[in-house]
């Protein structure tokens, strides 16, 4: 390569770095939603978007009420995100994800044969679908 | 044969001193010839050969009784009451172990080599050999280890992608520390200690997303040791090394300011800190 071509070469890298910085974009978290809708009513109770952490360590932890006592918790970490709840006799036993599976768009229902997740059955008195999805919109506020 | 050398050189120094009283001012024009008169009388060292009257102080490798001996160079006594120490900035510290007993959770991961700008102790020693004090120190690094954090951290520093990546350590206790010879100039010491610990790790993209945990715990041993070098009775200085052994207990997590996660650690595990530097010793 002559001098004259690396020289050419040298300012069309310079001149292009800019589109280049164009085409950058912050490092997003990813996040995930529960949600959890009555099955007789149709009615949606809980509908949240939370931080899937980065850090090594790092841990979210949400707490919701879904009707009268019944609550739902749902725990994220970067190996898994989990459901639990309480409240009733009759709920299932925690749910748990790969939190790895919602670095792609997914839609992940609880006692569904999706997301790789283990077959389970509900309990009948659950009268609810429960659903985890990834690329939620995080509120200002959460 | 060799201490007969040495018998004649201490003999002729004696002769020399005895013989070179303040002839200086006789002297002046050339001080040099001045000095190399004295030699003259060097044949008078022949009777060295019978060594008795000047061989037998001849031992004496001690300094003649003209020069002194210089009292700055004596240590200063051995002391009770206040000392204290500070690390001016010459002090780095390694993780070792496990932050927990989650997989891949290792000290490493979460944080990077310390370096410790602010190491301080404050106490007194009670006996001429035992100091027993508090002490406090902050270290900061970057991030550890961990290939995600690393590779979120290490994404681009440009105005869009303004990555931050740091980790901050603290330690904070009480301590002893043992010296072998406190009265000496310089005197080997051991240490131990205990208290609390503090770990936190932090990503940030200016402003657009900001992640800290922080996890704290407790500090079971802080063993140390080093070398005492006591310069004068108000300063001195201490190369020395510290391991520090304990354990993550409580973890919290905020994003955005926000607390999303405080509580204790399930999977518990120990982890240490290799500590190696310089300090300065008020009141050694």
């Amino acid at each position: 390569m002559s001098t004259k071509t690396a020289f050419s070469c040298l300012l069309l890298a310079l001149s292009a770095s800019p589109l280049g910085c164009l085409d950058q974009q912050y490092v997003s978290p990813d996040t995930v939603s529960l949600s959890i809708t009555n099955k007789d009513t149709g009615i949606e109770l809980v509908n949240r978007c939370n931080y899937i952490p980065i850090l090594l360590g790092s841990e979210v932890k949400a707490r919701y009420v879904v009707e009268d006592d019944i609550k739902a918790t749902i725990t994220i970490n970067r190996e898994k995100v989990i459901v639990s709840y309480e409240g009733s006799d009759e709920l299932p036993e925690p749910w748990a994800l790969s939190s790895k599976l919602f670095e792609e768009e997914v839609s992940c229902t609880q006692g569904q044969d999706d997301c790789n997740q283990d077959p389970v059955t509900l309990p009948d008195g659950f009268n609810y679908f429960v659903v985890l999805k990834s690329r939620c919109k995080i509120d200002v506020d959460e | 044969m060799r201490w007969r050398w040495i018998v004649l050189t201490s003999s002729l120094c004696r002769v020399a001193l005895a013989q070179s009283p303040p002839a200086a001012p006789p002297a002046p024009p050339q001080p040099a010839t001045a000095q190399v008169q004295p030699p003259a009388p060097a044949p008078a060292p022949a009777p060295q050969t019978t060594p008795p009257p000047l061989a037998a102080p001849a031992p004496q490798l001690t300094p003649p009784p003209a020069a002194p001996p210089e009292p700055g160079r004596k240590p200063p006594p051995a002391r009770t009451g206040f000392q204290m120490y500070v690390t001016p900035v010459a002090t780095v510290s390694f993780p070792m172990g496990d932050a927990s007993d989650a997989k891949g959770d290792q000290l490493a991961a979460r944080y990077s080599w310390q370096w410790v700008p602010l190491d301080v102790g404050l106490g007194a020693k009670v006996l001429d050999p035992l100091y027993i004090g508090a002490y406090l120190d902050l270290g900061v690094g970057w991030e550890g280890s961990d290939s995600k954090t690393e590779g979120r951290c290490e994404a681009g520093d440009g105005v869009e992608d303004d990555m931050s990546c740091s980790s901050v350590t603290l330690h904070a206790g009480f301590e002893a520390q043992y010296s072998f010879s406190p009265a000496k100039s310089m005197s080997g010491w051991v240490g131990y200690g205990a208290g609390i610990n503090m770990g936190s790790q932090s990503i940030s993209d200016a402003g657009r997303y900001s992640e800290t945990t922080t996890a704290s715990g407790i500090d079971y041993a802080r063993v140390s040791g080093g070398l005492s070098l006591r310069l004068s009775k108000g300063f001195g200085l201490s190369p020395f090394g510290m391991v520090t052994i304990g354990e993550y207990l409580h973890t919290r997590t905020q994003i955005h300011n926000i607390t999303k996660f405080s509580g204790a650690i399930d999977d518990k595990a120990l982890h240490a800190w290799l500590t190696l530097g310089l300090r300065v010793v008020i009141f050694p």
